[in-house]
């Protein structure tokens, strides 16, 4: 794989910049680029990365460089943030490649936009396309899982980190504290990562995750349903339905006898039936004539009390006739008497219109003499109409009396009779009797009842507990086979983490097994870059024992001799080889010496080396089956520093060897101490200016002959 | 019609009645004194029995004992007994009642055949008897001039 083009807009501090890969030539393969400190050389290093895999890279990791953690330049961002809703603005990263004759062009654009009144939100987009060997280019492609997909395939994510070192890295790589393990062990980890252990653990981890969430269910129902509490429940229940059973039991041994003496009961009531019939009529009989006596008594007292009161009409006839006779010339119309007379002979005619003569008023004097109160026999004639009237009134008011206590004196007799007769049909009183059995037999017969309607009652009980434990048991059930579950499940998920600690263990056996290639590459790279080699002196990584990824150096004449201490005299070089690898970074972490910062950085180097090496060695074999050889390029900024010497001359030396296509990036005064070494292997060069005005940086082209 | 009435008076009562009065009142017969003396008067004026009597009871009977009814009754048989009006307007007609009434009531006795020794028999179907008894005299008896008596 070789970059042939890098292309900016807005991207960070470029505005707008193109940088133009020469192909290599003579064996030029180091594309230089010489800036000034803060010029952009990491900006550079990164703007690779994120235009491959921006998800990976997080802008506020960068310390001292751009002040916004966004792919936009600061100052558009700002501009942007202070522009009106709906504003846009727009960055990308252009690289051309070309891999295996195919050329790609990747181009990774974000999109701002200013939505609401807070900060600008953005969408990172992607364009690629290919060209094939004949110059034909293809459809451009912007699924980014297609993309993805063609990305790993021609230039992995985990490579990204053995390829690309910032100084930020490479100072760590090169401390001599623990952050040169970690960013060692971070490199190797990263580069030594098996996509389908990696993929096989996410697996496991899901599976174990899910198995604990069904566990934790399946648990949450089990302690919802106490299994003691049920298994009490249908206790307590099954001996309530022993009891109700036992009593109904008891309930069917009752009944028969107590039906039998209610039957004998009837049988003797319906023996004195006739008698208590007779004895029930004589009852209704008396108590008719007690009716009737009484009604008779009633009428009677009214009667005498009619009689006594108006009597004595009945005996007016001799009295009305004499007073008849008395008055029987007397005619007067009711009403007329004396001062109504006077009143009309006081006037001149009569109320018939005739005028009064003599003969008429005489007439009307002796009227006078007729009529009230001169004459009362007008009125005395009236009083015997009334006292005729009342007369007859009491004739009839007695009569119906007499008649009504005629009747009842009728009935009275009557009913004595039969009174007398239904007594002498009675041969003994067997109301009594009839009253005890009668009470005995509705004792019983509530006995009974109450029987009856317990056992019904404890039928349906019964009914009802059989109902509540067939649920007990179906809830017994469920808790066993839950139980039974979450063994299970807890099996499985035992085996699933069993499954991970392998993965695990294979992971790191497969890093081990790795580091240990390393180490081979990395004791090589040494060879050629340290001056020091000359003199005996080598590095070595460790990876076998508990204090694994230190880069350590140490003189080969000492190891012999330890071993030589311990093994004897005999011990040759050739067996050296021979010994245990453990036993050997055990002495070598004994005899291991310092190194100063010039001899830490030339071990810095050789580790890139030796990581480039296995990087491009394990894709080699991964398309072993497609013939195929990969390089990647290496980006590596500042590696010089802190060299001088012989040191120096052989890393320069030997940077070209690193990769096919080496994109060094330095400052002025390294490209000096350099440019002697690598003279003859530079490719290309491009110069960052700073513009402090506009916060930005321009590339610029060079001539290649420089110095 | 009342022309006179004379509401301090109190009628006599024939001494010799007494014990047969209450006899007949204690036995239901009659409410009360006013109601045998007015049906004794009728009876009196009906048979012609117009008896006086210097022998009255000591308690007499008061005026407002009467109701209209009864005084009615008292002033036609005064004004029969006189044919002269005017004896509407005197105290007499109160003392012809009381003749009538004397001499009537010895024969409502005789009617009822009630004689003394029976007052001391106050066995109720005794009683009812003679107020069935009483009932069919009123109902049913004759005078003759005679004085003779007959029940149907």
């Amino acid at each position: 794989m070789r970059i042939k083009r890098v292309l900016f807009r807005n991207y960070r501090c470029f505005l707008d910049d193109e940088v133009i890969f020469s192909k290599e030539e003579d064996n030029k393969n180091i594309n230089l680029f010489i800036a000034p400190n803060g010029g952009g050389k990491t900006e550079f290093l990164f703007s690779i990365w994120w235009a491959f895999y921006p998800d990976s890279l997080n802008f506020n990791d960068f310390t001292g460089k751009e002040a916004t953690p966004y792919s936009l330049n600061g100052d558009l961002y700002r501009q942007l943030n202070n522009s009106p809703i709906g504003t846009r603005k727009e960055c990308f990263v252009e690289i051309e490649f070309e891999n295996e004759n195919f050329t790609y062009v990747i181009k990774r654009i974000e999109t701002f936009e200013k939505k609401s009144a807070r900060k600008p939100t953005s969408i990172i987009s992607c364009s690629f396309y290919v060209i094939d060997e004949n110059g034909i280019a293809k459809p451009p492609m912007s699924d980014l899982k297609e993309i993805n997909n063609n990305l790993e395939r021609i230039i992995p994510q985990k490579v990204l980190s053995g390829i690309i070192f910032d100084g930020e890295r490479m100072k760590k790589i090169s401390s001599i504290d623990n952050e040169s393990v970690k960013s060692i062990e971070g490199v190797i980890s990263d580069i030594t990562n098996k996509e389908v252990l990696i993929s096989f653990e996410s697996e496991l981890a899901s599976l174990k995750s899910h198995y604990q969430r069904l566990i934790k269910n399946y648990a949450r129902k089990l302690n919802s349903l106490d299994l003691e509490a049920v298994a009490e429940n249908i206790a307590i229940k099954e001996k309530e339905l022993k009891e109700s059973k036992l009593k109904i039991a008891s309930i069917n041994t009752k009944i028969p006898p107590l039906e039998q003496n209610i039957l004998t009961i009837s049988e003797r009531l319906r023996e004195l039936e006739p008698s208590r019939k007779i004895e029930i009529e004589l009852v209704g009989a008396t108590r008719d004539l007690k009716h009737y006596e009484d009604n008779y008594e009633k009428d009677l007292g009214s009667f005498r009390s009619l009689m006594s009161s108006e009597g004595a009409y009945m005996l007016i006839n001799k009295l009305t006739n004499n007073l008849e006779s008395i008055i029987n010339n007397t005619d007067v119309p009711l009403g007329l008497n004396v001062k109504i007379v006077e009143n009309i002979l006081e006037r001149d005619s009569c109320i018939c219109g005739n005028t009064f003569n003599d003969h008429m008023r005489q007439n009307l004097f002796e009227l006078n003499k007729k009529l009230p109160p001169n004459d009362i026999n007008a009125t005395i004639k009236e009083q015997c109409k009334i006292i005729q009237s009342n007369a007859k009134k009491t004739k009839e008011n007695l009569k119906k009396l007499y008649k009504s206590m005629d009747e009842n004196y009728q009935s009275i007799e009557e009913t004595k009779n039969n009174v007398n007769a239904l007594k002498t049909k009675l041969t003994e009183s067997v109301d009594n009797i009839v009253v005890k059995l009668e009470v005995e037999r509705a004792k019983l017969e509530d006995k009974l009842n109450a029987m009856k309607s317990e056992k019904e009652g404890l039928l349906k009980k019964i009914v009802q507990l059989n109902e509540e434990l067939k649920k007990q048991y179906e809830i017994q059930k469920n808790l066993a086979e839950t139980k039974a579950e979450i063994n299970e499940l807890q099996t499985r998920k035992d085996f699933v983490e069993k499954s991970l600690v392998a993965v695990k263990l294979i992971q790191e056996e497969y890093r081990l097994i790795a580091l240990s290639e390393i180490n081979l590459l990395f004791k090589d790279a040494y060879k050629n870059i340290s001056e020091d080699y000359r003199n005996g002196r080598r590095a070595y990584l460790t990876h076998k024992l508990n204090k694994k990824y230190l880069m350590l150096t140490y003189n080969d004449a000492d190891l012999y001799n330890y071993f030589k201490d311990i093994k004897g005299s005999n011990l040759d070089e050739d067996s050296l080889g021979e010994i245990d690898e453990n036993e050997v970074e055990k002495a070598i972490n004994e005899i291991k010496i310092s190194n100063s910062t010039g001899q830490q950085t030339v071990l810095s180097l050789a580790f890139v080396k030796a990581i480039l090496d296995y990087s491009r060695r394990e894709s080699n074999i991964r398309d072993k089956e497609l013939k195929k050889v990969k390089s990647y390029p290496v980006v590596i900024d500042a590696p010089f520093s802190d060299l001088s010497g012989e040191n120096l001359d052989n890393a320069a030396a030997s940077i070209n060897g690193f990769s096919e296509q080496v994109l060094l990036l330095i400052n002025n005064e390294s490209f000096n101490s350099i440019k002697e070494n690598i003279r003859e292997s530079i490719n290309s060069v491009h110069f960052f200016h700073k513009n402090k005005e506009k916060q930005c940086s321009t590339i610029e082209k060079g001539g290649v002959a420089i110095g | 019609m009342v022309e006179f009435i004379d509401l301090q008076y109190r009628f006599r009562r024939n001494s010799e009645h007494e014990n047969y009065m209450k006899y007949l009142i204690n036995g239901k017969l009659f409410n009360e004194y006013k109601d045998i003396m007015v049906l004794s008067s009728l009876i009196g004026y009906e048979n012609g029995e117009y008896v006086e009597f210097n022998t009255p009871a000591t308690d007499r009977v008061l005026m407002n004992f009467f109701d209209d009814a009864d005084i009615m009754l008292i002033d036609l048989i005064a004004y029969a007994h006189t044919q002269d009006q005017k004896i509407l307007f005197s105290r007499e007609k109160y003392t012809i009642f009381e003749n009538y009434y004397n001499g009537g009531f010895m024969i409502l006795l005789r009617l009822l055949e009630l004689s003394e020794y029976r007052l001391s028999d106050n066995d109720e179907s005794y009683l009812k008897e003679l107020t069935i008894k009483l009932y069919r005299i009123l109902n049913n008896y004759k005078i003759y001039k005679e004085e003779h008596l007959e029940i149907y």
